[in-house]
């Protein structure tokens, strides 16, 4: 690996930065992401930082199962993230449909419309969990080399 | 049955006769909702009228399915709008009269001719036709003919789309705004982005699992729907609810609304670039998260309501625990009022944005805090008291700024009550059992039951026909009524105003993502883009090319 390589694999690591989309949550999921990010959990000292837009995110945080209204939509927000690019579910919604499994307007977990690297199952994923399943996608990243 | 409630159906030809009389001589001056029913041959339509004292006036009419359509009300209320619109998508009834506007709450590319919510339709019927392609048209500006706001001619106008993608909110919701220079003319909402059929999944469910579905309509209000549900299912069922448990539901839903005012104030604060504020805020609700765990199980969606009272009962040492807890959050909440009565730059920020006057917060149908701060008192835990609230002593706080600096003043006023609330519902928790038993199948029945959620007015319409699963839920969330009085708010508001607005209303939702399309040229690829840019600073004397060059 040439040493620019590597700086760019160590600057990536430090700084996992993530964008939060909601693709038709009940907000538990949410709130529970926002919670880990602010003081108590402070998911900010492993670099993780939110961001506004997809052309700044490298992990897509979806949380909810998709809609059939957002899953276009949810398609080109990772369209337009750069690679290389993570998804992370949250919540059993996002993980599978859970409790909204077989309604008319759900089709099902995050990976009916996108691929995802992390599942992070509760309903809501406490903070704690999702902090877990941050740090083993970073693991992977790391030993991805 | 239960006080404060009028059951009335009257015939299609007399209805609106009936209508007039009920809101312009016995005061019934606001519009709850408006409940659809498949009954075979016929719609069923109520209309769910309150009244300032309370009392709920339930008007039923009938219009066959043949004839297919309604006159609308909104002459009487102009926010019986997207109640109408929400009928004519789930069930198929046309409604004469409505302005124009986009469909809601199904998606677009949704196929014509079906109706979800009728008796007859299942979702295996999109299973046979295969994979739907849903069209997201607010991706592609300028928007067509059936959205424009202002006549096509008028280029004066930049359409700005924001959402269904934003940081800061939390819901997908998406906004077409209409700028002249950097005023608002004109606003299109866009919702149904969280649409998932939970009414009609209730339908094919028990009673019991609907407890845990409805809970799942929204993760902040989780013990609103699921405490507003029951209530309903109660009072159907003629069930004589403990009075040990309708405190522990007080106590539940009182914390439950300190978390969220808590949390709104912290996403004031970012709106306004004050992250400190968030970041404060956010630190001091993890005290109330935890008393949620420890008296609950869970964070959040609590899953302490079952049909006929509580799951889980409170110990005196969990009492002492959240008595301890309320007190260092007064100390905090002490800190927060000043911040707000004293710190300048957030006074002179909030101050006179999102005004909304104390009659067009009664003409639209505002709710909760919103209508609070804008001086209409108005509070179903006092007009029309459910759980414990009849027994104990609080103030209606309301504040006449009628704008984001109001609805902050009135949100941290109602959380020192919400405190008060705390420590009365422990001082005076009754002994006794925590729940009777339900039966499994509700007797035929129906009710409309009501609950102030921390954003307002929740309304849930339950009927039951006799079996293990309801025939019907209806649920009209606080977010619906306040989301109409947002356009009236941003009126000839600086567009940099919008994401203090809408939060304000402290809706359940989410957006940020801008992009406009040059007018008749389509949408441009990143290459077309690039060079459009070089040449539009040539045109005009830059040549960036030539720069580097030297």
């Amino acid at each position: 690996m040439k040493i620019i390589d590597k700086i760019i694999h160590w600057s990536r690591l430090k700084s996992p930065w993530i964008l939060h989309f909601n693709t038709g949550a009940c907000n538990a999921c949410d709130i529970e992401i926002i919670a880990a990010l602010t003081p108590r959990f402070d998911l900010e000292r492993f670099g993780v930082q939110l961001k506004a837009t997809p052309r700044h995110a490298d992990i897509l945080v979806c949380s909810g199962p998709v809609t059939r209204q957002v899953r276009d939509r949810v398609i080109r927000i990772y369209e337009q993230m750069p690679q290389p690019k993570f998804v992370v579910a949250v919540g059993t919604c996002a993980t599978s449909g859970g409790v909204f499994e077989g309604l008319y307007n759900v089709l099902g977990g995050i990976d009916q419309a996108i691929p995802v690297d992390a599942y992070i199952p509760g309903c809501p994923a406490s903070p704690q969990a999702i902090i877990d399943g941050v740090v083993k996608l970073l693991h992977k990243l790391e030993a991805s080399v | 049955m239960r006080q404060k409630r009028q059951w009335t159906e009257v015939g299609i030809d007399r209805f609106f006769e009936a209508f007039d009389r009920a809101v312009k001589q016995d005061g019934f001056t606001m519009l709850c909702t408006v409940s659809g029913l498949d009954e075979g041959a016929d719609f069923g339509l109520i209309y769910h009228l309150a009244r300032t004292d309370g009392e709920v006036l339930n008007l039923k009419t009938k219009v066959n399915k043949d004839r297919g359509e309604m006159k609308t009300v909104t002459v009487y209320f102009p926010s019986a709008q997207i109640y109408e619109r929400e009928i004519e998508d789930l069930f198929g009834l046309k409604f004469t009269g409505l302005p124009p506007g986009r469909r809601y709450p199904l998606p677009d590319g949704w196929p014509t001719g079906e109706h979800p919510l009728r008796k007859d339709w299942s979702a295996d019927r999109l299973k046979d036709m295969g994979a739907i392609q849903m069209a997201d048209e607010s991706i592609r500006l300028p928007i067509g003919p059936r959205h424009e706001i202002s006549p096509p001619t008028d280029f004066s106008l930049t359409k700005v789309p924001i959402g269904p993608q934003h940081p800061a909110l939390k819901e997908p919701e998406s906004f077409n705004v209409s700028l002249r220079g950097e005023k608002i003319a004109g606003l299109e909402i866009k919702l149904g982005y969280n649409h998932r059929g939970i009414e009609k999944g209730c339908e094919g469910r028990s009673f019991l699992q609907d407890v845990y579905l409805v809970e799942r309509i929204c993760g902040i209000c989780s013990h609103t729907h699921s405490t507003c549900f029951v209530q309903a299912v109660e009072e159907i069922a003629g069930l004589e609810v403990p009075r040990r448990a309708l405190y522990i539901r007080t106590l539940v839903g009182e914390l439950e609304r300190i978390h969220s005012h808590l949390l709104w104030l912290g996403v004031a604060g970012h709106e306004i670039g004050f992250d400190t504020l968030l970041m404060y805020t956010w630190r001091d609700r993890e005290a109330v998260m935890d008393l949620l765990a420890t008296i609950t199980g869970n964070r959040v969606n609590y899953g302490i309501n079952a049909i006929g009272g509580v799951r889980r009962d409170l110990t005196s040492e969990q009492g002492a625990e959240v008595l301890k807890a309320v007190d260092t959050l007064v100390e905090q909440t002490k800190y927060y009022i000043g911040v707000a009565q004293e710190e300048t730059t957030l006074i002179q920020r909030l101050s006179g944005v999102g005004k909304l006057s104390k009659e067009d917060a009664l003409r639209l149908g505002a709710v909760g805090p919103t209508a609070r701060a804008s001086g209409v008192a108005r509070d179903i835990r006092k007009d029309d008291p459910y759980a414990a609230y009849g027994e104990l002593d609080f103030k209606v706080i309301t504040d006449d700024h009628c704008d984001v600096f109001g609805r902050t003043v009135v949100r941290l006023g109602e959380l020192m009550e919400s405190y008060s609330i705390i420590r009365q519902v422990i001082k005076n928790l009754p002994d006794g059992p925590i729940a009777v038993k339900a039966p499994r199948r509700i007797p035929v029945g129906e009710a409309l039951s009501r609950y102030e959620a921390p954003r307002g007015e929740d309304v849930h319409y339950v009927k039951s026909n006799g079996g293990e699963n309801p025939e019907r839920v209806k649920v009209r969330a606080p977010t619906l009524a306040n989301i109409q009085s947002v356009s009236k708010m941003l009126e000839d508001r600086y567009l940099a105003d919008l994401p203090i607005v809408v939060a304000a209303i402290d809706p359940c939702f989410s957006c940020t993502d801008r992009a406009v399309e040059i007018e008749g040229q389509g949408t441009l690829s990143w290459e077309d883009v690039r060079r459009y840019g070089i040449e539009f600073y040539k045109k005009r004397g830059i040549d960036f090319g030539a720069m580097k060059k030297k």
